[in-house]
């Protein structure tokens, strides 16, 4: 076990190390204005927007802002007096020709890589079995998708994705109340896990314990995010295209009315889990709500991130998902490198040259071939398809489980 | 398990060191060792005889 922990890390620092995603500089560029005492990120970075080298606002929740720019500063002796001015380089090609680019990226990935090794401890202790446990172990830690979303594309979902780990854990010890205040905390980094709330609310034992357990996230949430209120808040970070693109995909019923698929999963696993479910598995619901939402909308890479451990989990549980699990994993996966976005796939891999800008991406290679938005809905039916009947297949086996 | 332990080191040493090999392989250089004024020469419309008696 811990010469597979030592391979797994040294796999994950070379990735940290030689792959290079532009969000990571431009997030670790907006944090680092807590050194310099600013509180409050998102009015400070719309006020001064025409004077700052990267215009970019920040998308992320308050405790995302404090804990990265908090993180620098601890680091700021080993990160070394050039960081900032890399930092604030926007030079598309002296970024990644900077000599110090690799430790700079291995020190930013570093927290990144013990909330990675967090998971895999907390799906060790996961099963009663120890043997399962073990397995889920290693399946967490050699699997090349959660390194190329974690590490590749600089993964800062990472932090909800324990948090709501921890909080799925806590639950499974019918330790309602913990639960919701980690629950909470996820929150505060990223708004996804607020939609857990409602099967939370189905979770709890009598009424009192129902309203409690889904008010304290949102509680907590909202002492959170209520010192940073204003419009400059609401338009970076809480109505923000990523925020809300969860809820896009939709189709009229005319009138001006329609039906947003998102909201739609989520109302019928609810009222599902409410009429018919006896003695509710939060970790069925969890599971398949997000295999639908992935499946109905036009993800983020680092959305799958998400749904990972769970993956995990039941790959271990039930052993004839392992395949289905890992092919849909690998088509969730490929959608997106489709995109017509070079930093994707190409520009991944810049620091070893900039060459590579003269490399078509994908997208423009299936071009010649085929209508790429075309193979992408191909890609996306069949991921939607495979997740549905797995979907079908959790819930109908829900009493093995 | 063995298996996926196998793969993931594998495909993840294959796209750190083997993958940007072959996408540099693929990098077409213009001009491609053609470089215009070295190397032998040459013509860029046909080489033309001019006789003044006819």
């Amino acid at each position: 076990m811990k010469k597979l922990l030592l391979i797994a890390i040294v796999l994950r620092l070379l990735v940290s190390a030689f792959l290079f995603h532009p969000d990571i500089k431009t997030y670790n560029f907006q944090a680092s204005f807590l050194k310099k005492g600013v509180v409050n990120i998102y009015s400070y970075l719309i006020t001064n927007k025409a004077t700052l080298p990267l215009k970019d606002e920040f998308v992320y929740f308050p405790l995302t802002y404090f804990i990265l720019g908090g993180y620098q500063m601890v680091t700021s002796g080993i990160l070394g007096s050039g960081f900032d001015s890399w930092l604030a380089d926007a030079g598309a090609g002296s970024v990644v020709n900077n000599p110090n680019i690799f430790k700079y990226l291995a020190i930013l990935k570093f927290p990144y890589l013990i909330l990675d090794i967090g998971i895999a401890f907390l799906l060790l202790n996961y099963f009663k079995d120890r043997k399962k446990g073990e397995k889920a172990f290693i399946l967490w830690l050699f699997n090349p998708f959660t390194i190329l979303i974690i590490y590749a594309f600089s993964n800062i979902d990472i932090f909800s994705v324990l948090l709501t780990l921890i909080a799925f854990l806590f639950i499974k010890r019918e330790k309602l109340w913990k639960a919701s205040v980690f629950l909470g905390l996820a929150c505060c980094f990223k708004l996804y896990p607020l939609l857990f709330i409602p099967f939370l609310f189905l979770k709890g034992k009598d009424l009192k314990e129902k309203i409690l357990v889904s008010l304290i996230p949102i509680f907590i949430l909202g002492a959170v995010i209520l010192p940073f209120w204003s419009p400059a808040f609401v338009q970076s970070a809480l109505i923000s295209g990523l925020t809300t693109r969860i809820f896009n995909p939709g189709f009229s019923i005319g009138f001006g009315e329609s039906i947003i698929v998102g909201f739609f999963i989520l109302s019928a696993l609810f009222f599902y889990g409410w009429l018919t479910d006896k003695k509710i598995n939060l970790f069925n619901y969890w599971t398949v709500f997000l295999l639908l939402i992935f499946s109905f909308s036009h993800f983020h890479v680092a959305w799958l991130l998400w749904i990972a451990p769970f993956m995990v989990i039941l790959a271990i549980k039930k052993p004839s998902l392992s395949l289905p699990i890992f092919i849909l994993s690998a088509l969730a996966i490929a959608i997106p490198m489709f995109y017509q976005d070079r930093s994707m796939t190409i520009s991944l891999f810049r620091i070893y040259t900039t060459w590579y800008d003269l490399l078509p991406t994908p997208f423009v290679v299936l071009q010649k071939l085929y209508d790429p938005y075309n193979f992408m809905s191909v890609l996306h039916s069949t991921l939607a398809g495979g997740s549905l009947i797995i979907s079908y297949y959790i819930l109908k086996n829900q009493e093995e489980s | 398990m063995k298996r996926m332990i196998w793969f993931t080191t594998i495909s993840i040493l294959f796209m750190l060191f083997i993958m940007p090999a072959i996408m540099a392989s693929l990098i077409k250089m213009t001009p491609a060792d053609d470089q215009p004024g070295y190397g032998p020469r040459r013509l860029v419309w046909p080489e033309k005889t001019f006789n003044l008696w006819h």
